[in-house]
């Protein structure tokens, strides 16, 4: 029984759930997609990925169909070639953007890449544009619709991977818009700014409203690590321009996260430089903190354990740990609590 | 919130109780529903929010509004468009034309929305299936149904209880899917039968929304029995136990003419144990895609489903699911009772049966006709149809409603039947045919479908949610509307092609035909237009 099929002439091995997309991929094709993205269902919107069958009347959207054996596939000729330009003609109609945001700070957008290797970047249809609402007053997530090209990755990512229900496409045609029901601004609803919306937008259309304006691509340069904030271990790049941390991206290859991340690791790490941030511990003097020495605060908080303990007894401490101290320094919390102060009442803000 | 416990799809029934208790959908009604249906209240919006009578977002349900269609555009027939949005969408009222939406009615010029189709005319070789019964005085009751055979093949198929006999029978009666893609119904039905599942459905596409497409109406308000039956015994056949019947918004006559004849037919307990309900729509063409219908059944945004998985394998909830046309499922008793041979020879020549087709426009006698599959243009628009308007000389037609194609007076002794119109790369379709002539402007008429077009694209697929909206305003520039671009031709013949091939679903493949057929037909017209000038009179340029 064969269990192969043939792509552009190539004889390929049938793996399970494998799409014709994907294995196309594999083997070396390029296929060119504007709305796939691998860690949701396809939604075969964009039709560039559509590759001819044999017995098929019409062409296939690849990502939507699994490989099977016999297949036989052709992801490139003249004529789907040609129809893949007309669609990129129209979706670059949709909203022509002069200055793409997305090209100049990320780098070159999916849809401005597939524009330049089609030699379609201003040879578009003349017409209505569509982009719509504005931008809203949330914190995080930057939103000009005059650049969307409705994908829909955006709202399958946040309904089917994150679950957070907060945006989605609503109305009909070229009247869709992306919203969040009911609500004008971000803020009001499910969002929980993941910022994954962001990660998945192949335009200009979603960026990351604290990095917005902070520096071109060409001055990026990005530094895995790994998210202080709590146990989980997300990957992300700290992306740095002229010396200054500017924002984070998520580190796709991370094995704890593969790409996600929370609000916390995506727009929290600014703290690195901010003047909140405490470098020295503080004494309260006089009703007011006050900068004091490691002996002098220690032995403040020695004291009055003390006091506490004769006092109330062990019973009346309650410890909490930090997901941000690393796992000795939680280890020696937690003996702090039972071998120093004799209480069981240790937790971790991880667990929260 | 009215219970729908036991309801097979409760989404658009609860969506018509909660639109009843509030003029604009509030947050608290959509939260509602979403527990009560436990889907998440962000789909149920984007849902709610496709549909043109839905009031999500608005202020109140549309209740006023002119067709917008193709027939009810036509000069002396109704009223020119102007811009997008003007206009609601085909009611199916287009042997009435100009049909309106006044006060929430949708009504044409016949006062009576039950009227019976036109008695046949003298087209040779004509034989009633279909229609054989309709004009018969109450035939709505079951009594009246019943003294008429109704029934009675239900009532054998379940007694000699062989599907497999029904099934050979249907295969070799030749009937193809009325619905517009010819799909052999035996076929169908046999890979419903063959797929194991305790629980499977029967669906009746009544979303008859194509433009110029009137023929399941008849049936709808003057023989629901016929659909009843008819869908029983599809249920029996493949071993389903469930049925819905998925009607356009735009029936609501039939909505109350259905559920009275389920509910008397389920009381006489002739349905023994299906069970047959109806849901409505709320106005949406793509609808009419079968797996668009599914998404709406199911409360999701009717965007069209990639195939396969067919809806013979995963259908309504993922379930097997034989979903037919109303004209398709109201065939099956007669060829049943008369026999396949009787049947297949009703059609002329290779074709098999007999053809519910619509007539409208530029026409003397518009109505719902039956003929033989395969009768030609000339024909039904001629002899069935009374031919052109008095001292007009027909200059064309469309097919497959709008979404078959457009051809020219000298292509009027093709068949309507399967195969003839794909010598144009055209489609029978749904069987509907507008006709215009000497006084109506082609290209005008082309622009009108598109409008339809861009109307009704739901979004999904870039090539036709842009493709419609770029085809129709370089027909806008052509008509006058706006400036022509240099390479008008060029581009209608890029973005057509890039849209036939790559569009999602049939919405978006069919739209580029009728403006093949201008370009290929009326080439002279064309370019009068180019130069600004419209022989009909009916283009004002600026």
């Amino acid at each position: 029984m064969s269990v192969t099929a043939t792509i552009d002439g190539k004889s390929v091995d049938i793996r399970e759930g494998e799409s014709i997309l994907e294995a196309a991929r594999r083997c070396g094709a390029e296929v060119p997609t504007l709305c796939y993205d691998s860690r949701v269902d396809p939604s075969a919107s964009c039709r560039l990925c559509v590759v001819k069958v044999d017995g098929r009347r019409l062409p296939v959207a690849s990502c939507a169909h699994a490989l099977t054996a016999d297949m036989n596939v052709t992801t490139s000729d003249d004529e789907l070639e040609e129809n893949r330009k007309t669609i990129l003609k129209l979706v670059l109609s949709e909203n022509p953007t002069e200055e793409c945001r997305s090209c100049i700070e990320r780098g070159p957008c999916e849809l401005h890449s597939l524009a330049t290797d089609y030699g379609v970047e201003s040879d578009y249809y003349d017409g209505a544009i569509s982009g719509r609402i504005p931008e809203d007053s949330n914190p995080f997530i930057a939103r000009d619709y005059s650049q969307c090209i409705l994908c829909y990755r955006c709202t399958r990512v946040c309904n089917e991977l994150e679950q957070a229900h907060a945006i989605i496409p609503e109305g009909r045609g070229f009247g869709t818009n992306i919203v969040a029901p009911f609500h004008e601004s971000l803020l009001g609803s499910n969002c929980t700014f993941c910022g994954q919306c962001i990660q998945t937008c192949p335009t200009g259309a979603l960026m990351d409203k604290k990095m917005l304006g902070k520096a071109v691509a060409e001055d990026v340069t990005k530094v895995r690590s790994i998210c202080p904030f709590c146990g989980t271990g997300c990957g992300i790049e700290l992306n740095v321009a002229k010396g200054e941390f500017i924002g984070v991206t998520p580190d796709w290859d991370a094995p704890a996260s593969a790409g996600s991340l929370c609000v916390k690791g995506q727009f929290g790490i600014d703290f690195i430089r901010s003047p909140d941030r405490l470098t020295t511990p503080l004494v309260r003097r006089d009703g007011v903190l006050q900068p004091a020495t490691w002996d002098e605060a220690l032995t403040l908080l020695v004291d009055k354990f003390q006091t506490v303990r004769a006092e109330s007894g062990p019973g009346a401490f309650a410890l909490w740990s930090s997901a941000r101290a690393p796992s000795e320094g939680n280890f020696l919390m937690q003996k702090l609590a039972r071998a120093v102060l004799g209480t069981n009442n240790i937790d971790n803000c991880s667990r929260t | 919130m009215a219970d729908r416990t036991g309801s097979h799809a409760p989404f658009l029934p609860m969506l018509h109780d909660a639109m009843e208790h509030t003029e604009t959908m509030s947050e608290e009604t959509l939260n509602a529903l979403s527990n009560a249906l436990r889907i998440p209240a962000s789909y149920i919006h984007q849902a709610a929010s496709f549909y043109h009578y839905s009031n999500l977002g608005k202020d109140h349900v549309l209740r006023e509004g002119t067709c917008g269609g193709p027939t009810c555009c036509l000069p002396g027939v109704g009223v020119r468009r102007g811009t997008p949005g003007e206009g609601i969408a085909c009611p199916g009222l287009c042997d009435q034309a100009p049909a309106a939406l006044a006060g929430g009615v949708f009504r044409g010029t016949a006062a009576d929305p039950f009227l019976p189709p036109p008695p046949p005319a003298s087209v040779d070789g004509v034989e009633e299936v279909l229609f054989h019964d309709i004009r018969i005085p109450g035939l709505r009751s079951l009594d009246v149904y019943r003294a008429n055979g109704g029934y009675e093949q239900l009532r054998r198929v379940v007694e000699q209880d062989d599907a497999e006999e029904v099934i050979v029978n249907l295969r070799a009666s030749g009937l193809l899917g009325r619905g517009g893609a010819g799909f052999p119904l035996a076929a169908k039905w046999q890979a419903v039968r063959e797929t194991p599942g305790d629980r499977k459905y029967v669906v009746c596409n009544a979303d008859e929304g194509e433009p110029g497409t009137f023929k399941d109406r008849p049936l709808l308000h003057l023989n629901p029995h016929l659909l009843i039956e008819s869908m029983a015994i599809a249920g029996h056949v493949v071993g389903a136990t469930a049925g819905v019947i998925y009607l356009r918004y735009e029936y609501p006559e039939a909505y109350d003419v259905l559920n009275e004849a389920i509910a008397e037919a389920e009381a006489a307990g002739v349905l023994g144990d299906f069970d047959l309900q109806v849901a409505r729509g709320l106005g949406s063409y793509v609808c009419g895609e079968e797996t668009s219908l599914l998404n709406s059944l199911e409360g999701l945004v009717p965007w069209p489903r990639e195939r396969p998985p067919f809806p013979t394998q995963k259908g309504l909830w993922g379930l097997p699911t034989v979903i037919n046309n109303v004209e398709t499922f109201c065939s099956v008793p007669a060829i049943l009772e008369r026999g396949a041979d009787w049947y297949r020879h009703l059609g002329r020549d290779e074709s098999a049966g007999t053809k519910l087709y619509s007539v409208s426009g530029r026409v003397a006698r518009p109505g719902p006709y039956e003929l033989p599959l395969g009768a030609t243009a000339r024909e039904l628009i001629e002899v069935a149809g009374g031919g052109p308007l008095p001292g007009r000389a027909i200059k064309g037609y469309t097919i497959g409603g709008i979404s078959g194609g457009l051809l020219a007076a000298e292509h009027l002794d093709m068949p309507l039947d399967y195969a003839a119109p794909r010598q144009h790369g055209f489609a029978l379709g749904s069987g509907g045919v507008v006709v215009f002539d000497d006084a109506c402007c082609v290209v005008d008429l082309v622009r009108t479908c598109m409008l339809f077009y861009e109307a009704e694209s739901c979004g999904k697929c870039f090539p036709c949610r842009v493709g419609t909206v770029r085809l129709r305003e370089r027909l806008d520039a052509l008509t006058g509307r706006a400036e022509p671009s240099a390479n008008l031709i060029d581009e209608f013949n890029e973005i057509g092609a890039a849209m036939s091939a790559n569009s999602a679903c049939g919405l978006g493949q069919a739209a580029p035909l009728v403006l093949h057929g201008l370009v290929r037909f009326f080439g002279e017209e064309l370019e009068a237009h180019r130069q600004g000038v419209c022989p009909a009179g009916v283009c004002h340029f600026l």
